[in-house]
């Protein structure tokens, strides 16, 4: 079975569970060592002490018996010389081993090689039972963080119980206290430092498997609804979660997008089967009222005929903007300066806004930069918009027109000092069949917007408390401006 | 009492009360007494000499090479009577003991080189026999030796013990050459030699010891229940 086959869970469990055990076996394996370590430190200072002080009492043994001059029988310095030379001698094969010998009777220590005082109370107490056995006898004393291991043989002289023991000592530095302090100290540390990384692992673990289930969670409800988002959250899976955000905003742009051109591709086939059928008779009954028009002589019937001829004037202006809408290219293009489109734009609607008093005036904010546009589509992209914004001024209040350019477009803003629009209705501003107007088709954006996006512009509508303004922006012919300046 | 009885009890009395009841000595009869069994050992220790000196005579080369070593012996026998007749009777005693230890030295040189074996009670020599020549006895002579030249270094840093540095040197030359020997199957020889080398050591320890600060001799032991 291949790793990989395991689930997630298992296999973080799987590493948690193999973290403890790790740690438990170090600690115990430590703790084992340590013991053992102390353990054979003393069962070396035993050998060593025992191996010292039998060569101690067999070398007196046999000074004793071959020697006629014994060097007990002898002053206590000239004694002292003697045994010292023996201890000196035999301890000099067994380093950091200390030794002389014990006289029972006298109670003390001679032809000792000692570096510091305190062997008296242990031997003291060891030797009896060294006598009383006539064996090799050793004991451990405690001395602080030191363990000091004595090793204590009678010296048999043949007067019965030994008046003469050989002893040797062996001081083991630091191998209690402070030194198990120190151990407790690095194995508080290692279990602290274990739990830790038990505690991360645990934790992460938690951590990664509630993400996982957020994110696959929230990736089947993203299924079933594409307004849903991830909740913000931080780290890698909040990066996940964003990305996954915008994949879903953009999503759900381009399916709107979609619907939309869908839409049109539909009112496209409508319009061009309508506008076959609707123009024909639409142009005879035209021609017919013309005529009906041009011969009748009482005034009442030839308005009538009048305003006929005005309604149909005005279906076959629909049947135009309708198959303005669905023709997708934006034309022939030309590179031209706007301004002259926005001062014919503005001519355009003269009438109606003479008849409301409102003034519309233009302004170029720094110059005239060419522009490659289809002249009679863009025309009609601004009648419609000055139209709008004359309609939706108020009275004797004025409409401005403002051409700018930056380096890479241009920009037309028209504001107008109306009402706006409610925010309810603005996202469905640029639908087709969308109106405010009470007698509006709902065309006039919707063509505009196409327009200005087959010349690959923007079209943007702000609506704000002093009005609203509608901005198109266009990129600029940079071919164009190159040339005008190779030619400058 | 039966008067056959008398006399049996007197001298029961004699011999084991008698001791009891009379003081135990004073200590200057016993100091007197034990100058005196000194100085006779002193005696019987230069004739001693002597005996070792005609001995080694037998060869001139052996004559030259013991003849320091006597002469030190002797000299060491003169300084003896000179403390024990100041009182210094310890201090004589161990002067005595590393003469004594020098002479045995030399005997033990002699029948290395010689390869004979002197009996001192009666001045004469003699091959050794089969035990003499004993591997066994001779490599623990060796052992022995070994170890009382290895206590030569104690003694070296010792008060005094540049003025017998000869002795410590001829010490463990005669231990390497026991050593050789022994390696050669000459275990007499090497025996003889490992012995003269144990009694040069022991002469050097005697001899410091006569140089410490005088002291008291012990009590004497008395085993009690």
């Amino acid at each position: 079975m291949r790793w990989t086959a395991f689930s997630l869970r298992a296999q973080l469990a799987l590493v948690l569970v193999a973290a403890v055990v790790t740690v438990a076996v170090a600690v115990l394996l430590i703790v084992q060592l340590v013991g053992s370590t102390e353990g054979l430190l003393v069962a070396e200072a035993r050998r060593q002490t025992a191996l010292a002080a039998q060569q101690l009492q067999q070398q007196l043994m046999e000074r004793l018996r071959l020697d006629s001059d014994s060097p007990l029988a002898l002053p206590a310095a000239s004694r002292q010389l003697s045994l010292r030379a023996i201890s000196e001698t035999v301890l000099a094969g067994f380093p950091a081993v200390e030794g002389g010998y014990w006289l029972a009777a006298e109670g003390e220590v001679a032809g000792a090689v000692v570096e510091a005082t305190g062997v008296q109370g242990p031997l003291k107490d060891l030797a009896p039972k060294a006598r009383q056995t006539g064996q090799l006898e050793f004991t451990e004393v405690a001395r602080g963080a030191d363990v000091w291991v004595f090793s204590v043989v009678p010296v048999e002289s043949g007067s019965g119980r030994a008046e003469v023991l050989a002893w040797s000592l062996k001081r083991l530095r630091e191998v209690r206290s402070p030194g198990r302090l120190r151990l407790n100290a690095y194995l508080t540390v290692l279990a602290l430092t274990s739990l830790l990384a038990v505690g991360s692992t645990l934790a992460v673990a938690i951590r990664l498997r509630r993400q996982v289930k957020v994110t696959t969670e929230g990736i089947r409800k993203l299924e079933s609804d594409l307004d849903f988002l991830f909740p913000c959250s931080g780290g890698e899976f909040g990066e996940i979660t964003d990305a996954v955000n915008r994949m879903s905003q953009q999503r759900k742009q381009l399916e709107v997008e979609l619907r939309r051109h869908e839409q049109l591709a539909v009112l496209g086939r409508l319009v061009a089967g309508v506008a076959h059928e609707v123009r024909n008779p639409l142009n005879n009954l035209q021609l017919t009222l013309q005529l009906l028009l041009r011969n009748e002589a009482a005034p009442a019937l030839a308005e009538q005929y009048g305003r006929l001829l005005k309604e149909v004037g005005r279906m076959e202006e629909i049947v135009q903007q309708l198959l303005s809408l669905v023709r997708r290219d934006s034309g022939e293009r030309s590179s031209q300066p706007l301004a002259p489109v926005l001062r014919d734009s503005i001519a355009a609607v003269f009438l109606q806004s003479k008849q409301k008093d409102v003034q519309v005036a233009l302004t170029l904010a720094n110059g005239d930069k060419p522009v490659a546009v289809n002249r009679a589509q863009l025309q009609q992209v601004f009648v419609n918009l000055i139209r709008n914004a004359v309609e939706a001024a108020p009275e004797r209040s004025s409409v401005s027109v403002n051409l700018s350019h930056d380096r890479s477009s241009a920009r037309v803003s028209i504001a107008d000092a109306g009402q706006g629009v409610s925010a309810q209705d603005q996202p469905q501003l640029f639908q087709p069949f969308f109106s405010t107007k009470p007698q509006g088709v709902g065309l006039g954006l919707a063509i505009s917007r196409e327009i200005v996006e087959a010349h690959s512009g923007r079209i943007v509508f702000e609506c704000g408390p002093e009005g609203t303004t509608v901005t198109v922006s266009l990129p600029v012919d940079v071919e164009s401006q190159k040339d005008r300046i190779d030619d400058c | 009492m039966s008067p056959l009885k008398i006399p049996i009890v007197a001298v029961l009395v004699t011999c084991f009360v008698s001791p009891l009841a009379l003081p135990a000595g004073d200590g200057k009869r016993d100091r007197l007494t034990k100058e005196q069994e000194l100085a006779r050992d002193l005696d019987k220790q230069e004739r001693r000499l002597q005996g070792i000196r005609e001995y080694a005579s037998r060869s001139s080369g052996l004559s030259k090479e013991v003849e320091p070593l006597l002469a030190d012996a002797l000299r060491l026998q003169q300084q003896a009577r000179k403390t024990l007749a100041s009182g210094q009777t310890y201090v004589a005693e161990r002067l005595k003991s590393a003469s004594k230890n020098l002479g045995e030295a030399v005997e033990h040189l002699a029948n290395a080189r010689l390869n004979l074996k002197w009996d001192d009670d009666d001045g004469r020599s003699e091959p050794p026999d089969q035990d003499d020549r004993s591997e066994k006895d001779s490599a623990r002579e060796l052992e022995r030796a070994y170890f009382r030249t290895a206590q030569l270094n104690f003694f070296a840093r010792q008060k005094g013990a540049a003025g017998v540095s000869e002795w410590a040197t001829l010490s463990r030359r005669f231990y390497q050459e026991g050593r050789a020997v022994f390696d050669k199957q000459e275990y007499f020889k090497a025996r003889q030699l490992a012995k003269a080398s144990a009694e040069l050591s022991s002469a050097v320890e005697k001899y410091l010891q006569s140089q410490l600060p005088e002291e008291l001799p012990p009590p004497p032991k008395v085993n009690r229940p």
